[in-house]
């Protein structure tokens, strides 16, 4: 394991680089900026939890930390951030340099407050219904929010709302028989007219919105019997129209009687068809009209022209939803788009999960339903901590010393608009403010920062400075209990210009950071930017980086040498420009906004897996190992096992298939044989159990129709073109491809920066 | 009516009609049918995944302009295929001439598709791709597996009345075989 690596299982974070530059000139010649992916919530083994509150600086706000001077004497510290002298509080009296708190120890960069905070209200949750899958569809669904409601905290408020061409609302202190109110989904309502027609007017208490809302620890039965009675919305699709679809109302009612909740929560859509009536309508009734592709969206065809109006209209619900802490989750189950697209915003800012699947009856809606109620734990010697996946109303704020600002953030959240002292001039992502919130976030939850350096060229940070970085969270549990997660990072500056130093900044380097961070930066871009013109940044970017770095004599390009930390950022980028990521081209609009989404909300390392995806090879005769993700990788006598993140293969080569086939694994005598053809299938399980959205799990043989998945993915070191043959099943396959190779691509890349 | 259709399909031909015509490929899962849009649209051989959703491009094949749908061949994701019938105006049913094993399943695929009311009228462009692979089989053979021996003509002009079917073989690799089938297809759009 990597050193970046540890510091991320200790703290949650990893920089691009761990050196700083020591200028804003100096920031150039890194090519990389300087920024860190992190994980707020991780789940970090022995975490400190102390049950008070932070001394703050009265300058700078900055939190109390082991990097603070202490003088033991007078009982005062001075901010390494802003160089104020503080009083230490009553409480740390009899504190000395034997009897140090846990915030004042040097090996722990991070902690977490339990805040000693009123307890809020506990979440509310409501689920959002639609009704116009089919008959099968609808029993698949049912079981799979009857299986959520027993592993959902019971503290939790509960509602349930359908809908199709009409919109129910469900009350749910009607015990015995289930009543509903309806609203026709055509119409769209102002707040006030919904809360008229549902009597929310007592705004101070929570009186009216408790018949839509119950703890499910007293509504369990009550909802169970809604949930088994559902039935298909009776407005039935037809060979030419769509069905009746009003997620537009359903949501923003759903929002009306959440925004009466003081504990905010989640709305969670599970959605089988796009919205075609009322409000947020993304298509038409009519099938002859198709949904959108991104060819429209690309041309503004006649076929794009809802996607304005719909989008405007999810969008004018992201402000109410902020302001009531209420997340917008999205399971689209369909083989075809849903909307997703229009509905991007919406999820994203209010911190939403996004799922896409086949359909209800999958293993991957299942399962990552299931997944985002069930408990994390991190287990130590000393304690068994429960976490829940799921947390809510978190504020990230960043302090940074003078020499350092912070230029934004990349990933699912929204600007807090604090303009503070820490904020750069330049922005990155969203920038402008030094903190952002989250309606809601997890322990996957990952975030790319950004930073900027203040000094210049000719007034460069001195050589044994050091810049202070901290990130704090505050966050509430589904218990209603205030958080605060402290990380507080430490990182000397240099310059390349100097050898010594350089070779420091060389070995301070995180390329798998510093490609994630990069790639971050392309996907926010691919909203404003066209494909090639983020390629062409790309490829800048990797050439300035790797002739700043490699050695290598001008005349002879035999000399290129890139040190070890460099060597795999050129083929993370190779994989990531062709990925789906960035490319669209067989993928919907929507199955686009989805791994984005994902992709943005991911850690270093499964962000490097859905850019350049893991290859394990299983053999008889050799023990399993990590392989290159090539053609050559691929033989008749392996197995392998495929991690693309959201997609998990396992694929039998063609003599292994064979053997299969004919059984010999039924034989006791080859005992050996079975294992082999079980093993990779356990590992896949292993791989997939922690992640949201749970990953597509497929097996199939080598040179079939589903190896494609693979294939279109591993490097083309052996195409048609290079061999003249069309073999998939045999020794030395080839991919049917004309694009070039990475051997081709770093030559031509060599050739780049030969040319500088 | 001879002279209008030939009309038309000069107007076609010129690019001066402004509707697209709509069409579908369709066909079993790694037919070719992605592979085949891709180089129609970018003249470059790529690997694809399997395609989950569908996806549109629009198309300029001898100057007429298609809309070309693809939609997922994978078992499941057929039943999707009902969605797009309306109003399409051709269907490109792709046949992976080289896997014999799976031509009675394109067979079944290809009959429900030709019975199917909604399609009466549309002429099918059926292509068996991957001649290239020496064990592909033949025209004649994958006419009498699909059970297509009598099939409209190769350089018939349109018939009224009488849906338009037409096999051809062709490479996607090798970019070969498929422009005549669009071409014979052009001349039976309305
Ligand atoms: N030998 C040969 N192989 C081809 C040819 N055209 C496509 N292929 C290969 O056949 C497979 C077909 O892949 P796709 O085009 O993705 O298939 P599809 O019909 O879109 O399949 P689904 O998306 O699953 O419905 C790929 O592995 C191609 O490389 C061809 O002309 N010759
Ligand atoms: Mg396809
Ligand atoms: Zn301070």
């Amino acid at each position: 394991m990597s050193i970046f690596q540890k510091q991320e299982d200790l703290n949650g974070i990893r920089f691009s680089w761990n050196i700083f530059p020591n200028s804003k000139q100096e920031n150039a010649r890194f090519v990389i900026p300087v920024g860190c992916l992190y994980t707020p919530l991780k789940l970090i083994k022995g975490l400190n939890k102390p049950k008070y509150n932070p001394v703050h600086c009265r300058q700078c706000n900055a939190i109390l930390n082991p990097y603070a001077t202490i003088d033991f004497e007078s009982k005062i510290w001075a901010c390494p951030f802003c160089y104020q002298r503080n009083k230490l509080p009553e409480g740390y009296n009899s504190i000395s340099e034997q009897n140090l708190p846990i915030e004042l120890i040097q090996t722990f960069q991070t902690i977490e407050y339990q805040l000693q905070e009123q307890p809020s209200l506990p979440p509310a949750l409501i689920f959002l219904i639609d009704l116009t899958c089919d008959e099968d569809e609808l029993i698949a669904l049912k079981d799979s929010l009857m299986q959520s409601l027993s592993l959902i905290p019971d503290n939790y408020y509960i509602g349930i709302i359908t809908f199709g061409a009409t919109v129910q609302i469900y009350d749910l202190t009607f015990i015995d028989f289930p009543k509903s109110y309806m609203i026709r989904g055509a119409r769209t309502l102002s707040e006030l007219q919904i809360k008229a027609y549902l009597g929310l007017k007592n705004y101070e208490s929570n009186d009216g919105v408790n018949k839509f809302l119950q703890p499910l620890s007293e509504c369990e039965l009550t909802l169970s019997t809604i949930i088994q009675e559902l039935l298909v919305d009776p407005w039935k699709l037809t060979k030419t129209r769509r069905p009746m679809v009003s997620t537009g109302s359903a949501l923003a009612i759903a929002e009306s009687i959440l925004s009466q909740w003081k504990g905010g929560g989640r709305i969670m859509c599970l959605l089988s068809h796009p919205t075609t009536n009322g409000p947020g309508m993304v298509a038409s009734l009519a099938k002859k009209e198709p949904i959108r592709f991104h060819h429209d969206i690309q041309k503004q065809t006649e076929a794009a022209k809802y996607v304005k109006e719909s989008t405007e209209y999810f969008d004018s619900l992201i402000k109410t939803a902020i302001e009531n802490n209420i997340s917008v989750d999205v399971f689209s189950c369909s083989f075809d788009q849903t909307g997703v697209y229009e509905m991007r915003n919406l999820v994203k800012k209010t911190g939403g999960l996004l799922l896409i699947a086949d359909k209800f009856d999958s293993d991957v809606f299942r399962n990552s339903l299931t997944r985002i109620f069930q408990k994390d734990i991190t287990s130590d010697s000393q304690d068994i901590d429960q976490t829940d996946f799921l947390c809510y109303d978190a504020t990230i704020s960043i302090a940074t010393s003078k020499e350092l600002r912070i230029a934004g953030t990349i990933g699912n959240c929204v600007s807090a608009n604090q303009k503070t002292q820490h904020v750069a001039e330049a922005e990155i992502g969203i920038g402008g403010t030094s903190s952002w919130k989250c309606c809601s976030i997890d322990s996957m939850s990952t975030f790319g920062f950004y930073f900027e350096i203040t000094n210049s060229e000719k007034n460069p940070v001195e050589n044994k400075k050091i810049g202070m970085i901290q990130i704090s969270t505050k966050y509430r549990t589904p218990q209603g209990q205030w958080r605060l997660r402290v990380t507080t990072s430490p990182h000397y500056f240099g310059s390349v210009l100097d050898p010594n130093q350089k070779m420091q900044i060389i070995q301070s380097f995180d390329q798998e950071a510093a490609a994630v961070l990069i790639a971050r930066y392309a996907v926010f871009k691919t909203e404003t930017e066209q494909y090639l013109a983020i390629i062409r940044w790309i490829d800048k970017i990797l050439i300035k980086l790797i002739s700043q770095f490699a050695k290598f004599q001008k005349d002879d390009p035999n000399s290129f040498d890139v040190p070890n930390n460099f060597s795999i950022y050129p083929q993370f980028m190779f994989h990531f420009r062709r990925c789906n990521l960035m490319k669209v081209f067989n993928n919907s609009p929507d199955e686009t906004v989805f791994h984005r989404h994902t992709f943005l909300r991911e850690s270093t390392m499964n962000s490097i897996l859905m850019m350049q995806p893991m290859l394990y090879s299983y053999y008889l005769s050799k023990p399993p190992s990590p392989v290159v993700l090539d053609v050559s990788s691929i033989s008749p006598e392996a197995i392998l096992l495929f991690d693309t993140y959201f997609h998990v293969l396992v694929h039998f080569g063609t003599q292994l298939a064979i053997w299969r086939n004919q059984g010999y694994q039924n034989n006791p005598e080859f005992s050996n044989f079975k294992q082999l053809l079980e093993q990779p299938k356990k590992d896949a399980l292993i791989l997939s159990k922690p992640r949201f959205p749970f990953p597509r799990f497929t097996e199939c043989d080598q040179g079939s129709s589903q190896s494609r998945f693979l294939t279109s993915r591993c490097n083309p070191s052996r195409t048609y073109k290079s061999t003249g043959f069309t073999n998939l099943t045999g020794k030395s396959p080839v991919i049917l491809t004309e694009v070039p190779s990475f051997e081709v691509f770093f030559d031509a890349l060599k050739q780049a920066i030969f040319k500088i | 009516m001879f002279l209008i259709n030939w009309f038309f399909d000069l107007l076609n031909y010129l690019g001066l009609t402004n509707k697209s015509a709509k069409i579908l490929f369709l066909g079993l899962d790694n037919a070719g049918k992605t592979t085949l849009m891709h180089m129609l649209k970018e003249s470059v051989m790529i690997q694809h995944e399997p395609t989950l959703h569908p996806t549109m491009e629009e198309l300029t094949i001898d100057k007429i302009k298609f809309q070309a749908f693809d939609l997922g061949g994978h078992e499941d994701a057929r039943r999707l295929w009902k969605d797009y019938y309306t109003t399409v105006d051709a269907i490109v049913f792709l046949v992976d001439a080289n896997d014999r094993d799976r031509f009675g399943e394109a067979k079944k695929e290809l009959d429900e598709l030709l019975k199917s009311g909604e399609l009466e009228k549309v002429p099918f462009l059926v292509l068996g791709n991957k001649i290239d692979e020496p064990t592909a089989c033949s025209e004649e053979e994958l006419r009498s597996s699909l059970g297509l021996t009598l099939t409209t003509g190769k350089d018939e002009k349109k018939e009224d009345g009488v849906r338009p079917i037409e096999v051809f073989m062709c490479s996607v690799l090798k970019r070969m075989g498929y422009r005549e089938g669009f071409q014979w297809l052009s001349k039976h759009l309305d």
